[in-house]
């Protein structure tokens, strides 16, 4: 319970910087997204079964806050989810590399979505535009942030894992 | 009669005559650089000795000293960061107190609106719209459609509504289209908002004659925004010969970037002409 009641503060906290902060802080027209880089980071290091269900929650309370369709983010963090599960699962285990990989790809793959809900709403696109204005700026400022989020959640996850267990 | 003119008086009356001589010269001023000669080593050694006698006694009586005088300066270190911390915040105030009186500057110049004064507390997360998250909502009377002002022109309109805080459209946003006119030209257009939130201008006839820095007034037509609002001014003009308009940029006096407070116009209820679309 308490694991569950924990990462809830901690995507809400998330949720708050990312409206009230990192949006406010552009590069060109791209942004962070911490709430991404605290999902990659917290599904790396879970270990529990219905952690998914918060990705859902979290995922729709995100949908109803922004303008975009409702269910866009909710695709792109279950998928980042089920990928940093699969890594996880993996012989792999570099926690760091998987989250820039997790990273890299996510940012992508909610780039892409987001486009997609845009091209859907009619909206004029011009890809050149969004891929040099928005995308890579938002890229280069979500790898810049991926070091210092992933050893912020690894340490909260070390001082609430009892001593023993393995992170 | 005795003889006056004795070897002991004539000694005496010398004697006499040599101190009154050197006290008249000491008087005039003509021994000073003697006695500064005689008593300069005196005064030295007088201040040397002076000088070690305090520092011993300093050296005795300075633990208690510097105790005390720790003990005030951590107190006085900590008025300091209170008042320190007490600037700050009355900065903070005085720079909302500023921003409040401009935008009541701008309810007073323009009567006919009812406003509420909000303040922005949160930004759209995605950079593909542009959005911002105002601290009054239905609680406050807010509703959807309302056109959304600062002292500097027209911010957008609200989106999205729920108890105590609201969502505004800016009208920078890429699916954000307002109708306009052109002060100067008297011709009607419209501006269209980017994804990067460049502002650009439409629809504006072949033949109309718009000046760079023409200023851009709402027109009111379609029934989402009260006329004649400043909107911003023309930045630069596009013609192309295949087109049947001219399009160009526009430049809002308005930093969305930097939006801390804003006005909502609460008597003014969008009308909703979709049902007559065809």
């Amino acid at each position: 319970m308490f694991f569950y009641i924990s990462s809830s503060i901690g995507f809400l906290i998330a949720i708050m910087l990312q409206m009230g902060v990192i949006s406010r802080a552009a590069l060109l027209s791209g942004t962070a997204d911490v709430v991404l880089l605290f999902l990659a980071a917290w599904s790396l290091h879970q270990r529990q079964k219905y952690s998914w269900m918060l990705v859902v929650i979290f995922g729709l309370v995100l949908g109803a806050i922004s303008a975009s369709p409702t269910l866009l983010f909710l695709i792109v963090y279950l998928s980042v989810f089920l990928a940093a599960t699969r890594l996880q699962m993996s012989f792999w285990h570099s926690p760091l590399l998987s989250m820039f990989l997790l990273v890299f790809f996510g940012t992508f793959l909610e780039h892409g979505v987001l486009i997609l809900g845009l091209f859907v709403q009619g909206v004029s696109i011009n890809l050149i535009e969004i891929f040099t204005q928005v995308l890579l700026p938002s890229v280069l400022l979500n790898m810049l942030l991926t070091i210092p989020i992933h050893a912020l959640v690894q340490e909260a996850f070390r001082n609430a894992a009892p001593a023993g267990t393995e992170i | 009669m005795r003889n006056l003119f004795t070897s002991g008086n004539i000694r005496n009356f010398i004697i006499l005559l040599v101190v009154a001589g050197i006290l008249l010269m000491a008087v005039s001023g003509y021994l000073t650089p003697l006695f500064s000669l005689t008593f300069s080593p005196l005064i030295s050694t007088q201040s040397w000795l002076s000088q070690r006698y305090l520092a011993i006694r300093d050296f005795f009586t300075s633990p208690r000293d510097m105790a005390s005088l720790r003990e005030r300066n951590a107190q006085l270190e900590n008025e300091v960061s209170q008042l320190q911390s007490q600037i700050v915040e009355l900065q903070e105030n005085l720079s909302q107190a500023q921003i409040l009186y401009t935008l009541l500057d701008f309810a007073r110049t323009n009567p006919q609106h009812e406003y509420t004064a909000a303040t922005v507390i949160g930004r759209e997360i995605s950079p593909y719209y542009q959005y911002i998250i105002i601290d009054k909502g239905s609680n406050q009377g807010i509703m959807h459609g309302m056109p959304v002002v600062t002292q500097q022109g027209l911010v957008g309109r609200i989106d999205a509504v729920i108890a105590n805080a609201s969502r505004v459209q800016l009208i920078s946003d890429a699916e954000s289209v307002v109708n306009v006119h052109l002060q100067n030209a008297k011709v009607e257009g419209q501006i269209v908002g980017s994804i990067t939130g460049e502002i650009t201008l439409e629809m504006i006839p072949q033949d109309a004659e718009v000046q760079i820095g023409d200023v851009l007034l709402t027109s009111g037509l379609g029934g989402n925004y009260p006329p004649n609002i400043f909107v911003g001014q023309v930045l630069s003009m596009q013609s192309q010969q295949n087109r049947l308009f001219l399009s160009g940029s526009v430049q809002s006096i308005v930093d969305f970037s930097s939006l801390s407070a804003v006005l909502i116009i609460t008597n003014f209820e969008a009308v909703d002409i979709t049902p007559l679309v065809p």
